[in-house]
């Protein structure tokens, strides 16, 4: 790889885990406070992965910088500010009702499965290897979610309205997914990672089909105006206050 | 859940989750869940079942189909007689028997039997497999059974076996603890 695309690449994959990160800490509020027993743990779980799937992202910008593998990911997750976060603004939204979390959860896996679907074949070896791996467990992420969304959309009057509220909200949101990044020219040239309307294209087929299916109608939005992954809403710097605290009180603690 | 304008219990219905270990060893009942149906069940089994212990295969099945009886409720034979005779022509179906070997152990595979009901089921388990002589003996229909398929063990079972919560290095706090305790016992 040409040594001046590493930084942008670099930006990529921290944006890319900032945004699994930001989300599973924000449903991570849910821990003790889901509808049902046994989804409050399933769905503290899927967090868990998320927020190991960041952990691995932030260590291979970290090759990719020559920065400390072992260090950079709790240095770029605990000390950073909001303005350096590079996620999208719907994963900082606050959790909202069960319907509004479950289909933003869902959003999102159905963007990381056609993503990693083609970062397995990014001529950087590493993301090839690690989206290989983390495809699989993102695609039973992606049934469970598929399976509460098609549920909860084809279930009482309650249900569907609090999902066709979401989904109206949550719409404009995920398109944010698809501004391209810097440099994206570049990096897509050099088969390092995929152009962001492909990504759009496979994903607005798989998640339109399913959304309908489950009773739902697609917002008539085709584009975000949230273009920047550096502005953020009021939402960010309230959700890092408490992840950050603790690490911020005790830098370098270990427990 | 039918809405029999008499809604006692807003609970989802229960479901039974059996887990294999490995390919070929037989399934082991490790707890219930609560599930709007069997689909569900099955995905919430894996966040709750298999992310310690390792998986293979898991499979849910209705609670309340479950027949079951210990031994000493075998020892009355008037079990039998409380059911239905049923009628010779009806056809057989398999059933699964499982049981529970002692106190502590859960219920696992032991065989398959066909016949036309759970009580003849059961009756007929207890004979076929008199000599594994377990404590407590279930079964229920083959077809109750949803369960997960090989290509679910790359995305729902495998996963787990790199995560690095399930080693005890990755819980300083642990040891830390231990140490400080040992500390104490000297000071003492």
């Amino acid at each position: 790889m040409d040594d001046k695309l590493k930084p942008s690449l670099a930006v990529y994959l921290i944006a890319l885990a900032d945004d699994e990160l930001i989300l599973a800490h924000r449903h991570s509020e849910w821990c003790g406070h889901a509808p049902i027993l046994e989804e409050d743990i399933a769905f503290s779980n899927l967090c868990l992965d998320e927020i190991g799937h960041a952990t691995i992202w932030y260590q291979l910008a970290a090759d990719l910088l020559g920065e400390d593998r072992e260090t950079y990911p709790d240095q770029l997750a605990f000390f950073r500010d909001a303005e350096d976060f590079l996620n999208i603004q719907m994963v900082e939204l606050p959790i909202g009702d069960w319907a509004f979390s479950m289909l933003r959860q869902y959003l999102f896996d159905a963007y990381e499965v056609i993503h990693l679907e083609r970062l397995v074949t990014s001529k950087h070896k590493p993301i090839a290897e690690v989206a290989t791996k983390i495809r699989n467990e993102e695609l039973y992420h992606l049934r469970h979610t598929r399976a509460w969304v098609h549920r909860l959309g084809l279930g009482t009057d309650e249900s569907r309205t609090r999902m066709q509220r979401a989904l109206d909200e949550l719409w404009p949101y995920a398109l944010q997914l698809f501004a391209s990044p810097d440099n994206e020219s570049l990096l897509v040239e050099a088969g390092l990672i995929p152009a962001s309307t492909a990504l759009q294209t496979a994903w607005i087929t798989s998640v339109v089909s399913h959304l309908e299916e489950s009773g739902l109608k697609i917002p008539p939005v085709r584009q975000s105006d949230l273009t920047s992954r550096n502005e953020h809403s009021e939402h960010l710097p309230d959700l890092l206050a408490e992840m950050q605290k603790v690490a911020r009180l005790v830098p370098g603690g270990v427990w | 859940m039918k809405d029999d304008g008499k809604m006692t219990d807003t609970q989802w219905p229960r479901f039974m989750v059996f887990q294999q270990d490995e390919a070929g060893h037989p399934y082991v009942h490790n707890g219930t869940v609560h599930a709007s149906d069997p689909e569900m069940a099955l995905l919430i089994a894996r966040d709750i079942f298999s992310r310690r212990p390792r998986a293979v295969g898991m499979w849910v099945v209705p609670a309340d189909v479950i027949f079951s009886k210990t031994l000493e409720e075998l020892v009355d034979p008037s079990w039998l007689e409380e059911f239905p005779p049923v009628n010779e022509e009806t056809e057989k179906r398999p059933y699964y028997v499982f049981g529970k070997f002692s106190q502590q152990a859960h219920c696992e595979q032991i065989g398959e039997i066909g016949a036309q009901s759970p009580q003849a089921a059961m009756k007929a388990a207890v004979q076929t497999y008199a000599h594994r002589s377990p404590l407590m003996w279930w079964v229920f229909p083959v077809h109750a059974v949803t369960a997960s398929t090989p290509e679910d063990i790359d995305s729902m079972y495998s996963p787990v076996l790199d995560k690095s919560y399930r080693e005890q290095s990755e819980y300083p706090t642990v040891t830390m603890m231990r140490q400080i305790r040992a500390h104490r016992k000297l000071e003492d």
